[in-house]
C-alpha cells in the first residue's frame, strides 16, 4: 500500500482516554434485524467502533462531508452531511478500538484518491482543524455459516452500519482487530473489561 | 424527413447544452446532499439502472448492434447471453473481496498479494486494452457526426477527440444520474420510434419482419455446434463469453470503479445486478432493429452502406421526422461523451495512481497529481485518437471493442482468480501466468478458433501456468494473504466470535441476500435462453 511509508513515520498517538463522542445511532435493533437476517446472520449485538474523523469542504465551518478512518484501515469511509454527535453513555453495546490516529498526510492521500476517481470533488479540501475521534455505531451479526468438511462450522461476522444499515465489509478487519485486542486484554487481565465498560484503544 | 436539417442542428445544440446545464445545476445542488457523495442513494432503483446502462457503452450499442444484427441476425446474442451468469460470479467471488480490501484501484490488490511487478503488469494491460477500446468509443460518435455533416470521418474523429479530452480535463460534462436517465430515454425512444417507422413502411408490417427473419435464419440464436471455429455458438458464448464478461465487469478499472466507490458491498452489487438483468434485453432490442433494417432494405430494394456502423445513423437521419432526428443523434453524442469521460478518467487515474505516484513521484502534493492526471488524460486522448483512425476497419464497433478486450481479459482474470482462490500462488507464478496466458491468446488468435474462446484460453493458461510456476517459489506470507483470507477463520478468532455469538441476541434465519440475488440472475439466464430457443423453434417451423 502506498501509505505504508507514512504509516511507519506516524507518531504513535492513541485515542484520548476521555469519553469519545458518539455518532447518533440511526438504525435501531428492530430495523437492523431484518437487514442482518438478509446477510445470513442468526445472532446480533450492537457495537461502537472508535475512528478518527476529518471534515471536507470549502471552509472548516461548513463541512460537506467527513472522512472516517484509522491508521490500520486501507481506505477512509466517506460520510456526507453533518456529524450528529452526542456524549457517550453507558449502554450495553460492545465498545471497540478501531486503530490509531492516522496522520494528516494519510488523510490527504485518501482524499486525493477519492477525488481522482471523481474529479468533480476537486474543489473540496480537508479541514485539518476538525480532526477528532468519534465512536461509530455498528450492528454486529453472527452467522454459523456452512458446515465445512475440513474446518467444521465457522462463525462469520457481518458488520452493519448503525447509520445507514449498509454492510460495511471494509470495517471488518478493524472490528476483528478490536475484538482480538479486547480478548487479549481480558486474558492478560491488565485491563479487565466487561461488556459495556471497555474503552477504545485508539 | 430525409436529411439533417437546421432544425435538427438546433435541437442537437439545445440538447447538448441542456444536458450540460442540467449536469452543472444538479451537481451544484448536490454538493450539500448525500447524492453528490454517494451517487444517488435516494434516487429510485430504476433510475440508477438506466444510469448504469448509459455508462456501459450505450452509444456503441446504438451504432454497432443494429449493423451486427443486420449482418448476422440474433445469433450474435450468444456473446451476451452469459452476462447474468458473469454478474452472479462477480457478485459472489470478486466484489466482496475488492470491497473489503478497501482499494481505490483493483491492481493494488495484486501488489499486496503478488508484489509490485504483477500490479504494474496488470495495470499496463488494462491501460493498453482500455486505451484501444476508447479509440473505438471515440470513433462511434465521430462516425455519426460524419454521417450527419458529410465531413470526412478522420476530421470528425479529431474534432470529437478535442471535445472529449477538453471536457474531461475540465471536470467532466456531468456525473448526474438524471442526465444519464434522460440519455437512455432518448436512445430507447429512438430505437422504438425506428421500429414503429420501419414496420409502418412495410406492407405486411410485423409479418414481413418475422417472415424475412425466419426465412434467412436470423432468429437462430442457439447454435449447439461443438466446432470451436463457429464464432457465435452457444458454447463459445458460455465458455469464452462468460470469462470475457467477468473480466470486463470485474477486472477493468473503468467498470469496477463504480463498485469500488460505492459505500457498501450491497450497493456495489446492485449496479452489477441491474446490468445483469438489463444488458441482454437491450442487446436483443438493438440486434432486432438490425433484423428489421435487413427486412426494410430488402423490401425497399436499398443497398446497405459498406460500413455497417453507418447503417442505423443513416436510417435515423433519413427516416425520422425533423427535430426528432436531432434529438436522437444528440442522445448518441451525449451517451458517447459520458462513456468517453468515464474511460479517460479511469485511464488517467490508473496512470497516476499505479505508475506515476507509485514509481516516479511518490510524495508530490495533490496539485501536482491533479496536473499529472490532466496530462495523462491528454495522453490517453491522443492514444485513443490514433487508434480511432483504424477502428473503421474492425467491423461492427460492438464486436471490435469485445475483440480488443478478448486479447487481454483471460490472462487478467486468471491473475485475479489466482490471487483470490489460491493460497499457494505467488508473484513469480502470477507474472509467468500473465505472460504465457497472453502468448497463448496470441497463438489462438492466429487460428480460425472463435475469438470468444481466446478469453477462456487466456484464463486457463494463466491460472494453470501461474499455479505450477508458483510451486517453484516460496508460498506467500500470511500478510500477503490478508486481503483474500478472512481473518475470522483463524482458530483464535473463531473462539472469540463463537463466544460473542453465544451471548448475542437471536434473530432467526433467512435466505442470504447475495445467494438470492445470484439465484435470480441464473433464473433470468435460463428464461432468456428458453425465450430465444422458442423463437428459434418457431422460426424454423
Amino acid at each position: 500500500m502506498a501509505e505504508s511509508t507514512a504509516d511507519a513515520k506516524r507518531a504513535s498517538k492513541k485515542a484520548p482516554e476521555a469519553a469519545i463522542p458518539r455518532l447518533s445511532r440511526q438504525l435501531d435493533a428492530a430495523a437492523a434485524k431484518p437487514k442482518l437476517r438478509h446477510f445470513g446472520a442468526d445472532r446480533f449485538e450492537p457495537a461502537w467502533l472508535s475512528l478518527w474523523t476529518l471534515a471536507i469542504g470549502r471552509e472548516a465551518e461548513e463541512p460537506l462531508a467527513w472522512l472516517l478512518a484509522a491508521d490500520n484501515l486501507p481506505r477512509a469511509l466517506l460520510l456526507p452531511g453533518e456529524l450528529s454527535l452526542r456524549p457517550a453513555e453507558n449502554d450495553d453495546a460492545l465498545v471497540l478500538g478501531g486503530g490509531r490516529q492516522p496522520t494528516l498526510a494519510q488523510f490527504e492521500r485518501w482524499w486525493l484518491w477519492e477525488r481522482l476517481a471523481r474529479p468533480r470533488r476537486w474543489p473540496l479540501r480537508l479541514q485539518p482543524v476538525t480532526l477528532r475521534a468519534v465512536e461509530f455505531p455498528l450492528w454486529l451479526g453472527y452467522s454459523q455459516g456452512r458446515l465445512s468438511y475440513r474446518q467444521g462450522r465457522k462463525t462469520q461476522l457481518i458488520v452493519l452500519s448503525g447509520l445507514s444499515g449498509e454492510a460495511l465489509g471494509a470495517l471488518k478487519p478493524a472490528v476483528l482487530a478490536g475484538l482480538r485486542d479486547r480478548a487479549n486484554a481480558r486474558t492478560s487481565a491488565i485491563r479487565p473489561a466487561t461488556k459495556g465498560q471497555n474503552t477504545a484503544s485508539g | 424527413m430525409g436529411a439533417f436539417t437546421w432544425w435538427d442542428t438546433a435541437v442537437l445544440i439545445v440538447y447538448v447544452v441542456g444536458i450540460a446545464w442540467v449536469g452543472a445545476r444538479f451537481g451544484k445542488d448536490q454538493e450539500t446532499t448525500q447524492d453528490y457523495f454517494l451517487g444517488g442513494r435516494k434516487i429510485p432503483g430504476w433510475a440508477i439502472g438506466l444510469s448504469v446502462m448509459a455508462t456501459q457503452a450505450s452509444a456503441i450499442t446504438f451504432i454497432g448492434a443494429p449493423g451486427w444484427g443486420f449482418e448476422g441476425g440474433l445469433e450474435r446474442l450468444a456473446t451476451f447471453i452469459n452476462v447474468p451468469l458473469a454478474m452472479a460470479v462477480l457478485i459472489v467471488v470478486l466484489v466482496p473481496i475488492f470491497h473489503r480490501a478497501g482499494i481505490y484501484s483493483i491492481y493494488e490488490l495484486l501488489e499486496r498479494r503478488f508484489g509490485a511487478l504483477t500490479r504494474s503488469l496488470a495495470a499496463l494491460l488494462f491501460l493498453i486494452a482500455r486505451g484501444l477500446a476508447t479509440g473505438v468509443v471515440l470513433y462511434a460518435p465521430a462516425l455519426v457526426l460524419s454521417v450527419v455533416t458529410g465531413w470526412d470521418v478522420n476530421l470528425t474523429i479529431v474534432l470529437m477527440a478535442v471535445i472529449a479530452v477538453s471536457y474531461t480535463v475540465l471536470g467532466g460534462i456531468s456525473a448526474v444520474i438524471w442526465t444519464d436517465v434522460i440519455q437512455m430515454f432518448v436512445l430507447w425512444l429512438g430505437a422504438i420510434l425506428s421500429m414503429v417507422l420501419m414496420v409502418s413502411s412495410l406492407p405486411g408490417g410485423w409479418g414481413d419482419v418475422f417472415a424475412y427473419g425466419a426465412a434467412n435464419g436470423m432468429f437462430d440464436t442457439i447454435d449447439l455446434s461443438l466446432d470451436p471455429t463457429v464464432t457465435y455458438s452457444l458454447w463459445a458464448g458460455l465458455i469464452g463469453g462468460v470469462v470475457m464478461h467477468i473480466a470486463y465487469f470485474g477486472t477493468d478499472q473503468s467498470q469496477i470503479q463504480r463498485v469500488l466507490t460505492s459505500p457498501s458491498i450491497a450497493e456495489g452489487q446492485r449496479s452489477l445486478l441491474i446490468g445483469g438483468y438489463l444488458l441482454v434485453p437491450q442487446m436483443l432490442l438493438f440486434l432486432f432493429i438490425g433484423v428489421m433494417l435487413a427486412a426494410y432494405y430488402q423490401q425497399h430494394g436499398l443497398t446497405a452502406p459498406e460500413n455497417l456502423n453507418e447503417l442505423f445513423p443513416r436510417y435515423v437521419v433519413n427516416a425520422f421526422p425533423v427535430g426528432v432526428t436531432g434529438l436522437v443523434i444528440a442522445g448518441v453524442f451525449a451517451a458517447a461523451m459520458s462513456s468517453l469521460d468515464s474511460a479517460l478518467n479511469s485511464l488517467s487515474a490508473v496512470t497516476v495512481r499505479d505508475f506515476y505516484a507509485r514509481y516516479l513521484k511518490p510524495e508530490a502534493d495533490e496539485k501536482h497529481y491533479l496536473k499529472a492526471s490532466r496530462w495523462a488524460t491528454i495522453f490517453w486522448g491522443l492514444y485513443a485518437t490514433a487508434f480511432a483512425f483504424f477502428a473503421g476497419n474492425l467491423g461492427p464497433v460492438i464486436e471490435a471493442v469485445n475483440r480488443i478486450g478478448s486479447w487481454f481479459y483471460g490472462a487478467l482474470l486468471g491473475t485475479f482468480l489466482l490471487a483470490v482462490l489460491s493460497r499457494r500462488s505467488n508473484g513469480r507464478g502470477a507474472v509467468t501466468g500473465i505472460i504465457l496466458g497472453m502468448t497463448a491468446v496470441w497463438a489462438v488468435s492466429q487460428t480460425d478458433i472463435s475469438w470468444l474462446y481466446q478469453n477462456f484460453v487466456g484464463l486457463v493458461v494463466s491460472v494453470g501456468v501461474g499455479y505450477v510456476v508458483s510451486l517453484t517459489a516460496p508460498a506467500p506470507t500470511q500478510e500477503q494473504l490478508s486481503d483474500v483470507v478472512i481473518d475470522e477463520t483463524a482458530p483464535d478468532m473463531q473462539a472469540i466470535l463463537k463466544g460473542r455469538s453465544g451471548d448475542a441476541a437471536e434473530i432467526g434465519r433467512d435466505a442470504r441476500l447475495t445467494r438470492r440475488r445470484c439465484i435470480g440472475l441464473v433464473i433470468w439466464f435460463v428464461l432468456s435462453l428458453a425465450a430465444l430457443g422458442l423463437l428459434q423453434w418457431w422460426a424454423n417451423g
